[in-house]
């Protein structure tokens, strides 16, 4: 919300207060200053001059020569507005003035002759051209006949203040207005406010329109009829004080609508009475299919519930939002009729929202105004049109509201805020937020009956009043304390797992990344997984955004393709996140780990960090041929602990290697971690290490090349008991004549914790290990 | 003899100065020392003399003898020394060649400011809760005292699955969810992937990580909420660091603020982190509404409590000067390996 500083000061008593003050009290009660913009930061030296003389230019047949009154001397300045005229106040840029965006003005000539200065237009004053009066966008400013000749411009018409930019609250609609923000002004610093009252209807002639509203959708409705008004350009005074507040000054009437929903916040619309037709105003909701041209010219399709102005048989205007062309002010309007309403806020945003068309009026409606709004904004109007017109009537439809009083008990200032505060104090913050209150005592609690002024509908509840107290008292004047412990604190279980596992990562070498839980449908599909019901989010930002991953490879596969395409050819990623599938009606969200290696590792390398992993958690895993359709059908494994499946990795599937267009080696791993997570993790218990020797044999055998290392040590451990302590593969190898046949050669420990071991029992337990060896397996000795 | 036998020290010292290899040395050595050496030799002819002067030529001999044998060990040291020096010599490497590193993984920036946050609350006694990035209309905002008509629920705002289901726009249902199953004292905070309807670009992502906290007990108060984080940002940011509370709106807490801290970049003199203003908005909190407290099966009349959130982005961008979020996002290893733990 702009707020243009003068303005609030001819509103609230501000003596002595500086823009600081205002930026930083303001703050602390809850009307964050954004900033403050003033068109003198950047403009000097612009003065108050008039046109005395024009004659042509020698040399130019779009430039004229004028003699310029300065106050003081005349001067001759040169230009190329068109609508200089003889007599003219205008605004002059003397030789030294400075105008917006650094330029300095200078004495200069054109096309041979001499110019002292430049008549200045509103845009190079640093006004924004949507906010310039028509009739000044393409020529230099005109000004009243009464300006004063000879004084700066600025100063002259107060523009030196600047406008504040206002942060209002989702609660505090009632500051979308210059009303409500001198209500704030005036608690914050404790000083008068002087504020139009709100209209006393019964003053009022009563108007001949019939006024016919649907409750639901239009609460209120009030309509002023004049008679005898002309459209003018407004003051330029009114001009100027919109052109600050952002508003595009357009004419006497629309102006006085603009002015009077700025100062009351309670938006309003001015008809030419005369082509509204004699069956008076009827709110009702629109119908499907319904279309109506609104003031902008653009025709706009309505539905089912969109709010309608009529006049019993057109529509009039979409309510709230924008009205008609047909029924507009024009330059032959004398019969107005001005309409004071109120909209159902929720509709105003759908209906808004869907035809793209935000205006100052919807964006008050959809926030909410409250109807006794409606009585102010007919005063400011009376206020702003007095002495142009001839007649004013009144009629139409607006309840009075009343509000059930807030009762507040005195002992909750303490329990919530951690202050004390009399009654006399606690009265005295309410007085500033003119509250009116009583002395009550409900039970035993002693308190306040609150009845807070009708704009201020956030204040419902206790809560709402202490924060009032809070706010008012100063949240920095509440003194900062620390909560008692009544609990030690418990380190969440997971969360110490989480960081466990990602140190073993991270001391493996992995590079954390970081992916978004949606993904493109595509990259689901070009993993070659068939999700038969993918989980789709329904207003997805975009294609790529849409759907729910269901598994963590999609990230890790991309992440690689875009790093090689930038030129890393090593990498290793890990990533900690959810995958997400559907059951039935159930969204099933489950955190998983996912591995990926490029160039950096083979199958081995990763099972060995995999292992690594489950010895961190002291979980035994066993690894049998991969299930998973992601990774190379023999080159992949499943990694079982308890008997349930913890997750997959192997060599990516060649087919997805090319789909991927991947080039190197790529390993990759999906664990799930909630199973992981759900181990208690191992305790170590010290077993001393045996005081006597080991002995150790290598042992060398030719098997068939399918027989695994695991079902030979599983012999060989059978056998072995209980004296083989260690076995190690030192080495594997095969050799093209061999024919289907290698060598596995191995390291064994013999040992025992009670004694040392003789030469004769070794050979024996050798021979027993190479018999069982050759019996299961057809292994040879080498 | 006398004589001969000093004729021989003075040749031998000559010899063994000229000697510069083991080989000579054990040429020298044989000749002079050997069983067939210049001293045996010589020792032969100690029969040839007197008898009382046997005795102290002998013990001269010996004298001769020693000493000789220790100048070829002296020299015998004395070439290993240099055989040694010019072996070592040969053995020169380049030490500015680059090291055999241990490659680390890199941790994200973003896991590195949530790791700190989660330590600085635990120190406080707070315990991390977890809780499904789907969640429901009920728990995201219908619990929280969200309007039904507030903006924040249109779909423009807010990623649905269908009517009831939705990816949380922030981590509250978490405490909302940790409420209802738990009775107070709670002094908790939740870490998590957060959504929003919005467009990628320098400062926004659909996706964003957001921590929140949650204190309910009796007797917590306004000032305790006040004490508690000026404690956090002090602990986070250093011990310098100021806060503000500036009143704010917040449907699920009252009275609500936003928190403005000294800018830890310039300590408050301004720069461009803080736009000049010296100070940087961190933090949103507030007292928990009494209808989110019953909505959750808490007594308010009991129970007071206070919340509080803030963005993992934001604080990592500011700490590490990132000016663009899509880094968080893109796994550009050029980005990652910036990074240490």
């Amino acid at each position: 919300m702009k707020a243009q500083i003068a303005w609030l000061r001819e509103m609230v008593d501000l003596e002595g207060i500086t823009e600081k003050d205002i930026i930083e009290r303001m703050t602390m009660t809850g009307t964050n200053i954004e900033g403050v913009e003033s068109v003198c930061d950047e403009n000097q030296g612009v003065i108050i001059a008039k046109i005395l003389r024009i004659r042509s230019h020698p040399n130019a047949d779009k430039l004229v020569v004028c003699d310029v009154d300065t106050g003081d001397k005349t001067v001759q300045v040169v230009t190329g507005a068109p609508n200089v005229q003889e007599g003219a106040k205008v605004l002059l840029a003397l030789p030294g003035a400075k105008l917006t965006g650094g330029i300095e003005i200078q004495a200069t000539e054109f096309r041979g002759v001499h110019s002292e200065g430049m008549l200045c237009s509103f845009e190079e004053l640093g006004y924004s051209k949507g906010v310039i009066p028509r009739e000044y966008t393409d020529g230099i400013v005109l000004l009243p006949e009464d300006a004063p000749l000879g004084q700066e411009f600025l100063e002259a018409y107060g523009l030196c203040e600047g406008v504040l930019e206002a942060e209002i609250t989702f609660n505090r609609p009632d500051c979308l207005s210059m009303f409500g923000l001198a209500k704030e002004f005036s608690a914050t610093f404790e000083r008068e406010a002087h504020l139009l009252p709100h209209a006393d209807f019964s003053a009022f002639s009563k108007g001949d329109v019939k006024v016919e509203i649907d409750e639901e959708i239009c609460p209120a409705y009030m309509a002023l009829e004049f008679e005898g008004v002309e459209t003018t350009p407004s003051p330029f005074s009114w001009q100027l004080r919109l052109m600050e507040m952002g508003v595009r000054p357009i004419n006497l009437l629309v102006d006085a609508t603009n002015l009077t929903m700025l100062y009351s916040g309670s938006p309003t619309h001015a008809f030419d009475q005369d082509t509204l037709g004699p069956d008076g105003i009827k709110v009702r909701a629109a119908r499907d299919g319904e279309v109506s041209e609104t003031l902008d010219g653009v025709t706009r399709k309505l539905r089912d519930g969109d709010i309608l102005i009529t006049n019993g048989e057109h529509i009039i205007a979409i309510g709230g939002i924008m009205g008609g062309k047909d029924t507009q002010i024009t330059d032959q309007t004398k019969r107005v009729l001005v309409e004071f309403a109120t909209f159902d806020k929720k509709q105003i945003r759908q209906t808004s929202k869907r035809l793209g068309l935000r205006t100052e009026a919807s964006s008050r409606f959809e926030k909410g105004v409250e109807s006794q709004r409606i009585a102010l904004a007919i005063s400011v109007f009376m206020h702003l049109m007095e002495g142009r017109y001839t007649s004013v009537k009144l009629s139409g439809i607006l309840k009075k509201t009343e509000r059930d009083p807030v009762f507040m008990r005195y002992a909750r200032v303490p329990v919530l805020l951690g202050i004390t505060l009399s009654p006399e104090e606690i009265k005295r913050l309410f007085d500033r937020i003119e509250c009116r209150y009583e002395e009550e005592t409900r039970g035993d609690e002693k308190g306040l009956l609150v009845y807070p002024p009708s704009y201020r509908s956030d204040i419902q509840i206790e809560a709402d009043l202490l924060e009032e107290i809070a706010r008012l008292y100063g949240f920095d004047n509440i003194p900062s304390t620390l909560p008692v412990l009544n609990k030690p604190a418990m380190q969440y279980d997971a969360t110490l797992k989480e960081w466990k596992l990602r140190e073993l990562l991270w001391a493996m070498g992995t590079d954390e990344i970081l992916g978004y839980s949606f993904v493109s449908p595509n990259s689901v599909k070009r993993l070659g997984l068939d999700d038969q019901e993918p989980l789709m989010l329904l207003n997805p930002l975009g294609e790529e955004f849409s759907q729910m991953r269901p598994s963590l490879l999609v990230t890790a596969l991309e992440c690689l393709l875009s790093n090689q395409k930038k030129g890393a050819q090593d990498q290793a990623i890990y990533e900690i996140g959810n995958v997400f599938h559907r059951e039935g009606e159930q969204m099933m969200q489950e955190k998983k780990l996912s591995i990926g290696m490029l160039n950096t590792g083979d199958f081995y390398v990763l099972k060995g960090m995999l292992e690594t992993i489950l010895d961190a958690f002291g979980a035994k895993g066993t690894f049998v041929p991969g299930t998973s359709p992601f990774y190379h059908p023999v080159r992949s494994a499943d990694v079982v602990v308890d008997g349930e499946i913890l997750g997959s990795f192997g060599v990516l599937h060649p087919k997805l290697a090319s789909a991927w267009e991947l080039d190197g080696e790529v390993v990759l791993a999906e664990i799930h971690l909630e199973h992981l997570f759900a181990r208690e993790l191992p305790e170590t218990v010290f077993v001393p290490p045996s005081r006597f020797p080991t002995a150790t044999r290598d042992i060398a055998i030719l098997v068939d090349e399918k027989v695994t290392h695991e079902q030979i040590v599983n012999v060989m451990q059978e056998e072995g008991v209980p004296l083989l302590t260690k076995v190690e593969l030192f080495d594997t190898f095969t050799h093209s004549s061999w024919e289907g046949q290698k060598s596995m050669a191995y390291h064994m420990t013999f040992g025992s914790d009670q004694r040392t071991l003789n030469t004769e029992e070794v050979e024996e337990i050798y021979d027993r290990i190479y018999t069982g060896l050759q019996r299961q397996l057809q292994a040879q000795r080498r | 003899m006398k004589e001969q036998l000093k004729e021989i020290q003075v040749t031998f010292s000559q010899r063994l100065r000229e000697v510069n290899e083991m080989q000579a040395l054990e040429n020298l050595r044989v000749e002079y020392l050997g069983k067939t050496g210049v001293l045996k030799e010589i020792l032969r002819g100690m029969g040839k003399l007197p008898k009382e002067e046997r005795p102290v030529m002998g013990a001269h001999a010996n004298e001769v003898r020693d000493a000789l044998e220790e100048a070829i060990e002296s020299k015998r040291q004395e070439l290993k020394d240099r055989q040694l020096d010019a072996k070592i010599a040969k053995e020169w490497i380049d030490i500015t060649l680059p090291g055999k590193k241990i490659q680390m993984g890199h941790p994200h920036p973003s896991t590195l400011t949530t790791r700190q946050i989660i330590d600085v609350f635990h120190s406080m006694g707070f315990v991390l809760e977890d809780g499904p990035e789907i969640d429901t209309v009920a728990n995201n905002f219908d619990a929280l005292n969200s309007p039904p008509d507030h903006p924040s629920r249109d779909l423009s705002d807010t990623f649905y699955f269908d009517e009831v289901n939705l990816l949380r726009t922030h981590t509250s249902p978490v405490q909302v969810r940790t409420m209802m199953k738990q009775k107070p004292p709670i002094r908790m905070i939740s870490i998590g992937r957060c959504f929003r309807n919005d467009a990628l670009d320098a400062t926004h992502s659909p996706m964003f990580t957001q921590c929140e906290g949650l204190v309910v007990d009796e007797g917590i108060t306004m000032g305790d909420l006040k004490g508690t984080l000026e404690q956090f940002v002090k602990l986070l940011f250093g011990a310098d660091t100021k806060s503000v509370f500036r009143p704010h709106n917040f449907p699920f807490t009252e009275p609500s603020a936003e928190v403005d801290i000294t800018c830890f970049k310039c300590k408050g003199a301004g720069c461009r982190f803080c736009s000049g203003s010296g100070a940087i908005e961190i933090l949103g909190c507030g007292m928990v509404h009494p209808q989110v407290l019953e909505y959750c099966g808490i007594d308010s009349e009991r129970y007071t409590g206070f919340a509080f959130g803030m963005g993992i982005e934001r604080v990592t961008m500011l700490r590490y000067e990132i000016d663009d979020i899509r880094y968080l996002f893109e796994n550009d290893q050029r980005f990652s390996r910036q990074f240490r733990r």
